[in-house]
């Protein structure tokens, strides 16, 4: 660049109202570009404002003859501040490049500019209960597929996919006993010190048994473990069929002639239906271990009468209870995570929605189920 | 004067993977304003290369230079205001699934620049028309969007900050030959108009033999020639006759 010096000057618009230039007597403005015009140059300095340039009436012409450099960003800035004028009648450039650059960017008609739309609120709801209302379609479709490869893999055992079942249950059930151990153990511990508070102040020591068993039995250990698999084995679900379908691996499926619920949704699916009472098994045991010890350290009940105050006073319903919704609540689980796996999108940011909408949706589902399943066993008197 | 600097200057680089030889002592620089281009077999090293230029990787040893300056003996901040000045395509486009092609183009701007809502509106506008990205289809997801158009997007986001120095990823693998010989015409014009150097990783003879001013050959972890095209071509080493050989069969199918 000849114009050394004006690399670092400050970009200005220097308007000089001249009149003669286009007719005799009509005003017309020179505009004189001067300093840097690039994108580094307005990572320091703000663009000058059109007042500069506003204020005389007539024709335009851009003399950047003496300017610095101008790149795109720069040629495209001064697009901008021009177009309020009506345009450019004339461009006196340094040279040839220069001059076909600014010619080529003021030509640009950037109204076709079609920027995204931020949606209101009204649309908002509307899109949101919209997709609310097909993915519950999906996920009862999705229970339609299963049901029927599942059954079909009673007609033809041949075509179950049992080494699959295998794999999803070692890391669904397997896997998932030492989180799930953990968080039911110290759910017990907590709910038996609660009820040792409480029960300690009538003297009905004994109780906390009946209580803790129970609660543990019938509502929490279900609902702790629903919501651990749904956390750990869900998302993990999505995440792993999103990938798939984002890796166009479902497709490849498809095109072996296979299907894609039998290879990667039933096996999942029947897995958790398969992993979840016995998980709730576990809980049951390790949770009542945890109100034991409570027991014992604060109650003063010995563990052997513990166990004798247990098998006494809960019935075998309240296990039964509690096992028989945890395999409903696997297959929710599943399956609303198998549907959000499918309907992944191409691209990172949706995979991260259905991955977070699976956990949510699940845990949400499960409250609802659990709720259901206590008003039909007060109905038929449980 | 500092641009006498060659824009990229690779000195005897050695690069090793783990156990595997990458690069044995690889030499070459690109002088600022002409269209470079990296051949070799698949698996020779030129995508590692390119990330290794853009201080995306580190070299097992010797020196890489942008504008002469040492990539990797920067602090962070230097190294991010010089990559302010390199523009990459990569190979498949990289674009920000997250965001519309519009918020693409204008993230660059919108981080480094001072510019107003409006006045971006304008350069992405002129950035996506230079990069022949239809302005009408700005408000589109990545997804929604076929190969060519992929590419197109990147370039226009590549160029968001004007860069002096254009790297591309085999630009146009992947697309049509027509839209790949528009794709070539363009890079072509934006290095003629705005002075751009270009470096690019390519299989495309077409792109070889349309636009390249500088060839850089890599064979056996090492620049077996650079020059012209039609000078590289007469290299004596059995992966270019092949390589170039498979030109004269096309050539004569037609």
């Amino acid at each position: 660049m000849k114009a050394t010096p004006a690399v670092s000057a400050q970009p200005q618009l220097i308007p000089r109202p001249m009149d003669g230039a286009f007719a005799p007597g009509v005003a017309h403005r020179e505009i004189l570009v001067r300093g840097a015009w690039t994108a580094a140059k307005f990572g320091s300095v703000p663009t000058p404002g059109p007042d500069d340039i506003r204020g005389i009436p007539g024709p335009v012409i851009l003399d950047c003859r003496e300017s610095g450099p101008i790149d795109t960003t720069g040629a495209a800035v001064l697009a901008d501040l021009l177009r309020d004028l009506g345009g450019v009648h004339e461009i006196l450039a340094a040279d040839g490049e220069q001059r076909e650059l600014l010619r080529r960017v003021l030509m640009i008609d950037t109204g076709l500019v079609r920027k995204p739309i931020q949606a209101g609120l009204i649309p908002f709801v509307g899109t949101q209960t919209i997709t609310i209302f097909r993915q519950l379609c999906t996920v009862i479709s999705l229970l339609g597929e299963v049901v029927l490869v599942g059954t079909g893999a009673f007609v033809s055992p041949r075509h179950f996919r049992g080494a699959e079942l295998m794999t999803q249950l070692y890391s669904v059930c397997l896997m998932a006993i030492a989180v799930v151990s953990l968080v039911t153990f110290l759910i017990g511990v907590v709910v038996a010190y609660l009820f040792s508070l409480q029960a300690a102040r009538y003297g009905a020591n004994i109780f906390v048994v009946d209580g803790v068993g129970l609660a543990m039995l019938r509502e929490l250990c279900p609902i702790l473990v629903a919501v651990v698999v749904a956390g750990r084995t869900g998302s993990a679900f999505t995440a792993q069929i999103g990938a798939m379908k984002m890796n166009e691996e479902l497709d490849a499926l498809e095109m072996l002639g296979l299907s894609t619920y039998s290879v990667v949704v039933v096996p999942r699916v029947v897995a958790l239906i398969l992993a979840m009472p016995l998980l709730v098994f576990v809980g049951d045991c390790v949770g009542m271990i945890g109100a034991a010890l409570i027991a014992r350290n604060f109650l003063g009940i010995t563990p052997s009468f513990f166990l004798d105050r247990f098998l006494q006073v809960i019935p075998l319903k309240a296990y039964l209870i509690g096992v028989i919704k945890a395999p409903v609540f696997g297959l929710v689980v599943g399956l609303i995570a198998c549907s959000m796996g499918l309907s992944v999108e191409r691209n990172a940011q949706s995979l991260g929605m259905r991955t977070t909408s699976t956990v949510v949706q699940s845990i949400v589902a499960v409250i609802i189920l659990n709720a259901a399943f206590a008003v039909v066993c007060a109905t038929i008197g449980w | 004067m500092v641009s006498s600097e060659p824009a990229i200057f690779v000195d005897r680089v050695v690069t090793r993977l783990g156990e595997q030889l990458i690069h044995d002592g690889v030499t070459f620089s690109v002088p600022r304003g002409v269209v470079a281009a990296v051949i070799g077999s698949s698996g020779c090293g030129k995508s590692v290369l390119l990330r290794e230029i853009v201080g995306l990787m580190r070299p097992t040893a010797g020196s890489i230079s942008l504008f002469g300056r040492a990539v990797h003996e920067l602090s962070l901040g230097e190294l991010a205001s010089l990559r302010r000045r390199v523009g990459m395509l990569f190979q498949f486009g990289a674009l920000f699934s997250a965001l519309s092609v519009y918020d693409n183009i204008a993230l660059p701007l919108r981080e480094f620049t001072l510019l107003g809502e409006s006045v971006i509106r304008e350069v992405v506008a002129v950035k996506a028309a230079l990069a022949d990205f239809p302005l009408d289809s700005l408000a589109k997801r990545p997804s929604q969007l076929s190969g060519g158009m992929v590419k197109r997007a990147a370039l226009a986001r590549a160029l968001a900050l004007d860069p002096e120095l254009l790297l591309l990823d085999e630009p146009t693998s992947g697309l049509d030959p027509i839209t790949a010989r528009r794709f070539d015409d363009l890079i072509a014009t934006l290095s003629d108009t705005l002075g751009l150097t270009v470096m690019m990783v390519t299989h495309d003879l077409d792109s070889l033999f349309g636009i390249t001013e500088q060839l850089i050959v890599l064979t056996n972890h090492r620049v077996a020639g650079s020059g012209s095209v039609a000078e590289a071509s007469m290299i004596d080493d059995p992966w270019i006759r092949e390589y170039f050989s498979t030109r004269k069969v096309h050539a004569g199918a037609e």
